[in-house]
């Protein structure tokens, strides 16, 4: 699943305001590639997302997945959001059977009821959360909160994941982590992951390739691509490598918008 | 501060705690009755003014069925004014939330239906519908309206973005999205807007009745009463509109908590 970004651009218009948020991009993300998006605040990072997704339209270029045309939400994309975004009134099982739920109100649903289920079985075992299949979001923590969500936004096997600042409302020690679990449930799905965030060390860790965008408009600074061994793991974090690839992208990050900041530490 | 909050808890909680909090009221609400009448026997207050409790309770016992049968007739207005309110409300709601335009157009008369008092409506109500049924039912639905309709469209604009997308992402139809993710959303919103509409409801079927004497229910028994000046007549059937109300706001209370057990 390749996807092609050329000369894409979005202008925003209310009747009194009108504000760019990005131009003039032009990105290829290669199949199974885990590309990370990163800039300052109000960059356009999930303006991106939401235009990979086909939620919003392009004011300029184009966006294709796979050689065809984003035309709106193509229901084939796993979505998730920086809050977990669960629904409260259902049991964290329900939660992850949601997409379910609408592709098979809409008759696209391509295996039987059960074989979904058993796939949420399965997908909350991998992130370790199977005996809280019956309980309530609220009775979870943040980070199993997201943990579900990101459960719930791989039920229906999308070949793309778009992750907008998953990890940003966790704490250090929990981003870690779940940064390490990220890992090994993408070795073991192989999908495209287009991740946005704005912490250095995290956007390392993970990617492949890191596209740093400018300050608004965002625009395509320039990119990293990340030069480190696969798998991943903890103890990478403390390598003299890891460390050079922290600071080439915050210099990088640094150019971004005139150095009134120096991107988050 | 803590540790008294974590000493008093348990017994609150505990079975000791439940039957004190069920003895508290209970023993005030003896303690008043009697101090009530102590104080007309030392006084010898005018019973007209305010009758012993045991007058009271004598209309309650003697009574007791007519006072029931008037406000059951009370509480029919009570209750289509309710139920028509709450769904007109939630539509109203629904509506003015989804099109920008019927909110731009109904909003002015909204806020304005809102801000006058509902009871300058009755005279030419009563001119429309007379004094019957129709026009009490209307004044009903007036009050349990508005509560519902600011509830429902305050539910509604706080679903969150993500929400939506989560099901547009996956090409759900908006009335998918409307019926798992916001109406779910909102319960919680329309049903405290609902819980205040049943108080309302009650004004309006009393009040409605208040003021056309000689018609049914236990409003216009009141004001017969006033005119005789039976002092004991009026309370009992307070008391009787009191009963009804509390047990339908318990009731729609105890409702509330298992259909939005997640709040």
């Amino acid at each position: 699943m390749g996807i092609e970004l050329s000369g894409l651009g979005k202008t925003f218009r209310t009747t009194d305001l009108t504000v760019e948020a990005l131009r003039d991009i032009s990105v290829t993300v290669g199949d199974s590639e885990f590309v990370s998006i990163i800039g300052p605040s109000g960059c356009g990072k999930s303006t991106l997302l939401r235009l990979v997704s086909g939620l919003i339209a392009p004011t300029q270029g184009s966006v294709s997945i796979d050689g065809v045309p984003v035309q709106g939400p193509a229901g084939n994309i796993g979505f998730v959001f920086q809050a977990p975004t669960l629904l409260k009134w259902r049991t964290v099982f329900k939660n992850v059977m949601f997409p379910y739920e609408v592709l098979a109100s809409q008759k696209r649903a391509v295996m039987s009821r059960q074989e979904y289920e058993d796939r949420a079985e399965l997908l909350l075992k991998m992130v370790g959360i199977q005996d809280f299949r019956n309980a309530y979001p609220k009775q979870l923590s943040g980070g199993m909160q997201q943990r579900v969500s990101i459960c719930r936004a791989l039920l229906h096997d999308p070949t793309l994941l778009l992750m907008d600042e998953p990890f940003g409302a966790l704490d250090e020690f929990t981003r870690e982590r779940m940064n390490e679990e990220l890992m090994r449930i993408w070795r073991e799905t192989r999908k495209t992951v287009l991740f946005v965030t704005h912490h250095i060390p995290e956007a390392v860790f993970l990617s492949d390739r890191i596209l740093v965008l400018s300050a608004r408009p965002g625009t395509l600074l320039g990119e990293i691509v990340v030069d480190l061994p696969r798998p991943r793991t903890a103890e990478m974090r403390d390598s003299v490598k890891f460390l050079q690839q922290v600071v080439i992208t915050r210099r990088l990050i640094g150019k971004s918008d005139g150095g009134d900041s120096k991107g988050p530490a | 501060m803590s540790e008294t909050a974590e000493a008093v808890a348990p017994v609150l909680s505990g079975r000791v705690g439940r039957i004190r909090r069920f003895v508290d009221p209970v023993v005030f609400a003896f303690l008043f009755v009697a101090a009530w009448q102590a104080f007309i026997w030392i006084t010898g207050f005018h019973s007209v003014v305010l009758p012993p409790p045991s007058k009271v309770w004598g209309v309650l016992w003697n009574q007791g069925d007519f006072l029931v049968r008037n406000m059951l007739t009370t509480a029919i207005t009570i209750g289509w004014g309710f139920f028509l309110g709450g769904v007109l409300g939630f539509v109203a709601g629904v509506l003015s939330h989804h099109f920008e335009r019927v909110k731009r157009a109904i909003h002015p008369i909204l806020v304005s239906l809102y801000v006058i008092p509902k009871a300058v409506f009755i005279p030419l109500f009563i001119l429309w519908w007379g004094v019957g049924f129709e026009y009490k039912l209307v004044v009903t639905v007036l009050l349990a309206f508005f509560p519902v309709t600011e509830n429902t469209i305050t539910g509604l604009s706080g679903v969150e973005r993500e929400m939506v997308e989560l099901t547009r992402s996956l090409r759900g139809s908006r009335w998918f999205g409307f019926r798992k993710v916001s109406l779910p959303f909102c319960l919680p919103f329309i049903l405290a807007g609902l819980r205040i509409a049943l108080t309302e409801s009650f004004i309006g079927g009393v009040l409605s009745e208040i003021l056309v004497p000689g018609s049914v229910g236990i409003g216009s028994r009141i004001v017969e009463a006033a005119a005789f000046s039976n002092t004991e007549f009026i309370i009992a059937s307070i008391m009787v509109i009191a009963a009804f109300g509390i047990v339908s706001y318990f009731l729609f209370l105890w409702l509330e908590r298992r259909l939005t057990f997640w709040v």
